[in-house]
C-alpha cells in the first residue's frame, strides 16, 4: 500500500472526532495530483458543511465570534474578537455540584 | 409579584417576570407646568409622591428647574433614592396589573460591593417606599450588585441552573456603572472572596467627562456636555460647524488611560489570590473597556446588554426567594 493512500485531516481541532478522511489517493500517480484532489475534496466539503451545518461553519479570525446561546446564556454574546472563551457543557454530576455550591453561595445573602 | 430593581447613578433598571424598565435616575422636584406637549398628563410614574413631597423622575424631571443630585454613600437613605424606587415599582406595577397579585411583592436590589454594611438601610428605603405605594412587601433581598450578573450568568428564567452555567475555579465580575466600578471574585461557584472584592469610584461618567473637556479645549466650545461625548464615543466623530471631525484617537487614548486605571486597581487585588480563569464583564460601562480587560485574565465574556444584567440577576435571585418561601 502506498504512504498516501489515506489522508486524514481533523477538521476541527477541538472537537477530534469531526475528521475528514480521503480515501484512494494511492492510485493518483501524476505529480500534483494528490494535492490537486485534496484541495478540491476540502473546497466541496467546505462548501456542502457551510449550507447544511452552519454551526460547524469554520471562522477566521477576522470574523465576528459567534457563540449559539442556550437558556440564560442568550444573554451572553460574544467576547472580545480576540479572546473567545469555551465554556464546555457540565455533566449531570457537574451540575448537581454546582447546584449544591450556588446553595451554599445563596444562603451568605440571606 | 416579583421585581429585580437596580438603581444607578446613571439609569434605574427593572426586570419582572414579562417585560423590563429602565429610565434615567433623573429627579427633580415636581412643578405645575404652563403647557404640556402631552395630552392626558403624567405616564405612570413620572410624577411619584415619596415622604410627603412630590417629584418628577425620569425623562420628565428634565422639566424641573432643578434636578437633584447626590453621589455618596448616604444616597440610599434620601428623598431621591426612595423617589427613584417609588418610580421604579409605581412603573412595574402598571405593567403587572393584568399578569399577577400586585399588591405582594418580592424585591431584590443591588448595593455597591464596598457599601453592603448599609443593607439594612437599603431594606428600609425599599420598605418604607412600598409602604408609601401601599404595597406589602413579602420578601426583601440586598445583594452586592455584580452578584445580580453572576445570579443571570447561572440561572435560567425558570429559576433553575442554567444549562449552559459554567464551572471554573476562579470566577471574577467587574461591573462597570455609572460613577463606580464594582468587582468580585468566586471559588468554585460558592465562596466569594471578599479580600479580592470591592468598589472602585470610577465609571463611564468619567470616561464621558474627561473626553467632554478634551473636546471642549480643542474645539474651543463653551460647553460639551456628557450626552454629547457619550455620543462621540459611540461615533468616533464629534459634530463641530456643521462637520463631522474624527476624534477616534482622542477617544482611544481616554478609554486606553481610563481602562488601564480600572484594571490595575483590579489585578492588584486579584493578583494576591492567584490566577482567575474567567472573568465576566457587565455593567452600562463594561463595552467601553473590554479592550482593556484582556490584562487581567486570558479569558472573559462580555455580557450581552450588560445594563441589564444586574437587575435580570435580581429577577432571578427573586424567582429562588419565593421557592425557598414556599418551602
Amino acid at each position: 500500500m502506498e504512504k498516501t493512500e489515506v489522508c486524514f485531516i481533523r477538521l476541527y481541532p477541538d472537537n477530534p472526532e469531526d475528521a475528514l478522511i480521503i480515501k484512494g489517493l494511492g492510485t493518483r500517480r501524476r505529480k500534483g495530483e494528490k494535492s490537486r484532489v485534496i484541495k478540491d475534496v476540502l473546497y466541496a466539503y467546505f462548501g456542502r458543511e457551510k449550507s447544511e451545518r452552519p454551526e460547524l461553519r469554520s471562522t477566521k479570525k477576522s470574523d465576528a465570534p459567534q457563540h449559539k446561546a442556550t437558556s440564560s446564556q442568550e444573554a451572553i454574546t460574544g467576547p472580545s474578537p480576540l479572546l473567545q472563551a469555551e465554556i464546555p457543557a457540565l455533566s449531570d454530576h457537574e451540575k448537581e455540584t454546582l447546584k449544591k455550591n450556588l446553595d451554599q453561595l445563596s444562603e451568605m445573602f440571606m | 409579584m416579583k421585581l429585580g430593581i437596580d438603581v444607578g447613578y446613571g439609569y434605574t433598571k427593572v426586570v419582572a417576570e414579562h417585560y423590563s424598565i429602565i429610565f434615567p435616575s433623573l429627579v427633580g422636584p415636581a412643578k405645575e407646568l404652563s403647557f404640556s406637549l402631552k395630552e392626558g398628563g403624567d405616564s405612570i410614574g413620572e410624577n411619584v409622591e415619596y415622604d410627603g413631597e412630590r417629584y418628577f423622575v425620569g425623562e420628565k424631571a428634565r422639566l424641573s428647574d432643578v434636578n437633584y443630585t447626590l453621589r455618596t454613600r448616604s444616597w440610599i437613605a434620601s428623598k431621591i433614592y426612595g423617589a427613584l424606587l417609588t418610580s421604579a415599582i409605581t412603573r412595574a406595577m402598571k405593567c403587572s396589573c393584568a399578569i399577577s397579585d400586585p399588591n405582594e411583592v418580592i424585591v431584590v436590589s443591588g448595593l455597591p460591593v464596598d457599601y453592603m454594611r448599609d443593607k439594612t438601610k437599603a431594606e428600609e428605603s425599599v420598605r418604607k417606599t412600598c409602604d408609601g405605594i401601599g404595597l406589602r412587601i413579602s420578601g426583601i433581598n440586598i445583594i452586592p450588585q455584580p452578584f445580580g450578573s453572576f445570579f443571570d450568568m447561572f440561572y435560567d428564567h425558570n429559576g433553575e441552573i442554567a444549562g449552559s452555567a459554567p464551572l471554573f475555579k476562579r470566577l471574577g465580575i467587574v461591573d462597570i456603572g455609572y460613577h463606580t466600578t464594582d468587582y468580585i471574585l468566586i471559588e468554585d461557584a460558592k465562596h466569594n472572596i471578599e479580600k479580592a472584592s470591592g468598589s472602585v469610584p470610577s465609571g463611564a461618567y468619567e470616561i464621558y467627562d474627561i473626553v467632554a473637556r478634551e473636546l471642549k479645549n480643542i474645539f474651543d466650545r463653551d460647553a460639551v456636555t456628557a450626552e454629547e461625548a457619550e455620543h462621540c464615543i459611540k461615533t468616533k466623530y464629534f459634530k463641530v460647524s456643521g462637520q463631522n471631525k474624527d476624534v477616534s484617537t482622542l477617544v482611544d487614548r481616554v478609554l486606553s488611560q481610563v481602562g488601564q486605571k480600572i484594571t490595575g486597581i483590579i489585578k492588584s487585588k486579584w493578583s494576591i489570590v492567584g490566577e482567575v480563569d474567567l472573568v465576566l464583564l457587565t455593567g452600562g460601562g463594561g463595552a467601553l473597556i473590554q479592550q482593556h480587560i484582556s490584562s487581567i485574565a486570558h479569558t472573559h465574556f462580555l455580557i450581552s446588554d450588560p445594563q441589564m444584567a444586574n437587575a435580570r440577576g435580581y429577577y432571578k435571585r427573586s424567582m429562588l426567594l419565593e421557592q425557598k418561601m414556599k418551602g
